[in-house]
């Protein structure tokens, strides 16, 4: 739990628990852990239908009961981000669904949904034009920087930033700020967290390596035995 | 037919119908288990009270229970509300086609619903502050995560083990005014059972007499028939739910009864034991850092069945694999039924059966919908009896050699 | 194939392809596109080459996106008309006429029901219009190809399912040493199989599903279990 100021919680990820659908990753930062799935390219209703680039359908479910105006705004957040990221024109008239399941909120929710949702894109085989990082932080009390706060950190809070990077230009995708705070702090926690998306991509990197892992195995025995 | 048009469905297609109905006959299953073994149940508690996911194999299902206050229904003004929700949309994306949607969440629900609701397992009356005016609504969120056969027992063992996991906070109402304590101020309150109910599947086929229990998705979709039914841990009976096209012999419902009723009972206990282990969990302080990111790749925090409850298992697991091995030999499934049609009159003459066993006998168990809890002391104590009042009566009439030995050794796996 | 492969990310630029693209001809497999004169990943996993110049991402996925000559495992929906609505896995179902089986005429059609599962070659695929399939080949012979009948069929990733068609795939290989069969592997990451007994058939099906976790690497121990499995 003690994890210094400026850095983010220890993640961790586990890929496809889930064994229906395309896709699926269970994602944890500190505490805080959800579960996200994904399908696509799938059949389209016609309404929906568009002929130069897929349809993208985000759902995001807390952990309990029906979607308050909180769930559905994260829920814009993520399918604006994912519009971004997602190479809609691969695959048209078709659907991409993602869903998002909360399992604990402890904190810097907004942000692990994102990197949740990115986890299941890149496993789900969705084609992308970048993957994204999302790093939330916060000017506590005294007026300093938490990186990736717990639950307990954020209730006297004066501010709290959320940014989304993407990996390749580090353009900003997403930023969602709260409070009141000068200029420059906001520059500086930009930096701040521009820095931390660096370990999150290396993280996703390393994940998808670990994963292939197996099969690059099998791939050596199979060059072997030939 | 195809029950969704993006996903892979096992068991909508012709041979996997075949395959699975060839292998029920020979007596095998997909996973190695026998047809009377379930696959290992796991909880995981959450860090707020009343949070549990249950996975039996790849089925999982995440449960919550929540509350706040609310007035009564003026039907039953002092009894506190309770509320079921299914959800199968989500990450199971089991909602594609709506009117599958429709019939999989409306039978998953009614099944719920039975189970807790009508059969009255929480004490509602001791949910009312101020009757009339204030009481507690509990809500229960079921949340479908993945879907590998068997939704139901995966549901309800969720919904108990969620139900007895929950607390709610201490409440006092004075000079028309409500007052709600924080947990700090004092201790949450756990809720009042009159039984803990869950339920068990069984499968039942054409081409076999012999039913399976804890279907997977491949076998549940290429099922004839699909038989859900409910017992709290006194072994009454609180739903039965028996579909489906594949007709279906008396004496099967009521083996399916008795194996159903203990497994139960050791589910009640499995939940439980997990619930004081989860207890001790968080007394010992470590109860920010667990809950259900736990899920996770630690094993540490889920609660196995098969490992709380090892023992049982090792105990019970000959009997009626033996006993269903003997009965597949000697096949003797047409006088089965010749037995059972004589049995009725001839027990009726010699009046030995007695009353309070009702409960088991078929005719009966239409009309036992509702259980009064009163009646568990004596239905429990009647359990043996029925059947050696059976074997008795057969050996006047029938004196079948092999009925005789197994339905023997039914009451004794029985008692 | 080399073996030395590194991981992409969606977004990375590849230059070792470019630079290859200048001296000779290249091929950019799925997961790889061109942006102006780079080449860039769209999928995440390992960076696969093929002499002389063909380059894929060989990511994991379920769902299957129908290719040209692909050979998949379908289950028939639904008859319209003259054809047959197939569903193999893909964003849409696909189509089969019912001319498009061997010995097959206007008077003699195969026939045909929902719920059966055939084996077919993806004759025609596009983004934009349904995918069509045959059952026979450009001379009018069934071949492999058609109905299956009996046996056992399962779903498995496409990886799993590129993995087994592979010439001299070593897990088929070493399964043959343990007992006979027939099979029938879909690109679309579908198995068929087939084999004298019931209880053989549900421990190859066992022993293939199992490499999905383990990989090909633990083939051998695959194939002990199985041993033991059969002999109980």
């Amino acid at each position: 739990m003690d994890v210094e100021k400026d850095k983010l919680r220890q993640m961790h990820c586990e890929f496809n628990p889930l064994s229906r659908c395309d896709g699926s990753v269970m994602y944890s930062q500190g505490a805080t852990g959800l579960i996200g799935a994904v399908l696509g390219p799938i059949e389209v209703k016609t309404q929906n239908l568009s002929i130069d680039g897929s349809y993208l359908e985000c759902n995001y479910r807390p952990k309990a009961g029906l979607p308050q105006v909180k769930d559905r705004i994260r829920e814009a957040a993520i399918r604006d981000v994912l519009e971004l990221a997602l190479l809609a024109e691969a695959h048209p008239r078709s659907k991409m669904s993602v869903q998002i399941q909360e399992l604990e909120d402890r904190g810097s929710i907004d942000a692990c949904a994102l990197n949740c949702a990115c986890l299941a894109m890149l496993i789900g085989g969705l084609p992308m034009k970048y993957s994204f990082a999302a790093v939330h932080c916060i000017i506590n009390e005294q007026g300093e920087y938490v990186l990736d706060p717990d639950q307990s950190e954020t209730l006297h809070q004066r501010a709290s930033f959320t940014f989304v990077l993407d990996s390749v230009e580090g353009n900003l995708l997403l930023v969602q700020t709260k409070g009141a705070f000068k200029i420059a702090q906001f520059n500086d926690i930009e930096c701040l967290c521009r820095a931390a998306s660096a370990e999150i991509f290396q993280f996703y990197r390393s994940q998808v390596a670990k994963y292939h892992g197996r099969s690059e195995a099998t791939a050596e025995k199979a060059v072997m035995e030939t | 037919m195809f029950m969704n048009s993006n996903l892979f469905e096992p068991g909508k297609s012709k041979p996997e119908r075949n395959f699975v109905q060839l292998a029920v006959k020979q007596n095998q299953r997909f996973d190695g288990r026998r047809s009377n073994e379930c696959r290992d149940v796991e909880l995981t508690f959450g860090s707020d009270w009343g949070t549990v996911a249950v996975s039996m194999g790849d089925t999982k299902v995440l449960t919550r229970v929540t509350c706040d206050m609310g007035t009564p229904a003026t039907s039953r003004p002092n009894e506190g509300k309770f509320q079921l929700n299914v959800n199968l949309a989500g990450v199971a994306f089991l909602d594609e086609l709506q009117t599958t949607h429709d019939q999989r969440s409306l039978t998953l629900n009614s099944l719920l619903e039975r189970t807790f609701r009508s059969s009255r397992s929480v004490d509602l009356e001791s949910l009312c502050v101020a009757a009339e005016h204030h009481v507690w609504c509990i809500r229960v969120d079921v949340n479908v995560l993945n879907h590998d056969g068997n939704l139901y027992d995966a549901s309800t063992i969720a919904t108990l083990a969620a139900l007895m996991h929950f607390r709610r906070p201490d409440v006092t109402f004075a000079d028309d005014k409500l007052r709600i304590y924080t947990e700090k101020e004092r201790d949450f309150i756990p809720l009042l059972f009159l039984h803990y109910p869950v339920s068990v599947t069984y499968c039942i086929y054409k081409s076999s007499w012999q039913p399976i229990v804890d279907p997977t998705l491949l076998e549940e979709n290429a099922a004839d028939s699909v038989i859900v039914l409910s017992f709290n841990s006194y072994q009454e009976l609180c739903s039965l739910n028996a579909g489906g096209t594949a007709p279906t012999n008396v004496r099967t419902i009521m083996q399916c009864a008795r194996n159903a009723a203990t497994r139960c009972k050791s589910l009640v206990d499995f939940i439980r034991k997990a619930l004081s282990l989860d207890e001790e969990r968080r007394l010992q302080g470590d109860r920010l850092v667990d809950g259900l990111v736990a899920l996770i790749g630690n094993t540490q925090h889920k609660l196995s069945f098969n490992k709380l409850m090892g023992y049982k298992k090792q105990e019970q697991q000959p009997t009626p694999s033996d006993k269903m091995e003997l009965e597949n030999e000697s096949s003797e499934e047409p006088e089965v039924e010749e037995i059972e049609a004589k049995e009725e009159p001839s027990k009726e003459e010699t009046g030995e059966a007695p009353m309070d066993s009702s409960g088991w006998l078929p005719q009966d168990e239409d009309s036992q919908e509702l259980p009064i809890p009163s009646e568990a002391s004596t239905s429990n104590a009647g359990k043996g009896k029925p059947n050696r009042s059976k074997n008795k009566a057969n050996k006047k009439p029938l004196p079948k050699k092999q009925n005789h030995s197994d339905s023997e050794e039914e009451a004794r796996q029985f008692i | 194939m080399s073996a030395t492969s590194t991981v992409v990310m969606p977004g990375d630029r590849i230059t070792a392809i470019e630079e290859l693209a200048k001296s000779k001809r290249v091929i950019l497999g799925p997961g790889l596109r061109r942006l102006d004169d780079t080449v860039v990943a769209s999928k995440a996993g390992p960076l696969r080459h093929k002499e002389p110049g063909t380059f894929w991402v060989d990511n994991y996925q379920r769902r299957y996106i129908p290719a040209r000559g692909d050979l998949v495992l379908g289950i028939v929906r639904s008859k319209a008309g003259d054809l047959y609505r197939v569903d193999i896995g893909a964003a849409d179902t696909a189509s089969i006429s019912y001319l498009a089986f061997e010995a097959a005429t206007k008077k003699n059609r195969p026939d045909l029901n929902p719920g059966d599962l055939i084996y077919a070659r993806v004759l025609n695929a596009s983004a934009d219009i349904e995918s069509e399939l045959v059952c026979v080949n450009s001379v009018g012979k069934r071949g492999k190809l058609g109905v299956l009948a009996e046996g056992f069929f399962f779903k498995c990733s496409l990886n799993l399912g590129r993995m087994l068609l592979r010439e001299n795939c070593p897990v088929l290989t070493a399964l043959t040493r343990e007992l006979p069969y027939e099979i029938a592997v879909g690109v679309n990451g579908r198995i068929w199989l087939n084999a004298h007994s019931l209880k053989e058939t549900v421990a190859l099906a066992n022993a293939i599903s199992a490499l999905e976790q383990t990989g090909c690497a633990e083939i051998d121990k695959i194939c002990g279990n199985l041993g033991d499995f059969l002999q109980t």
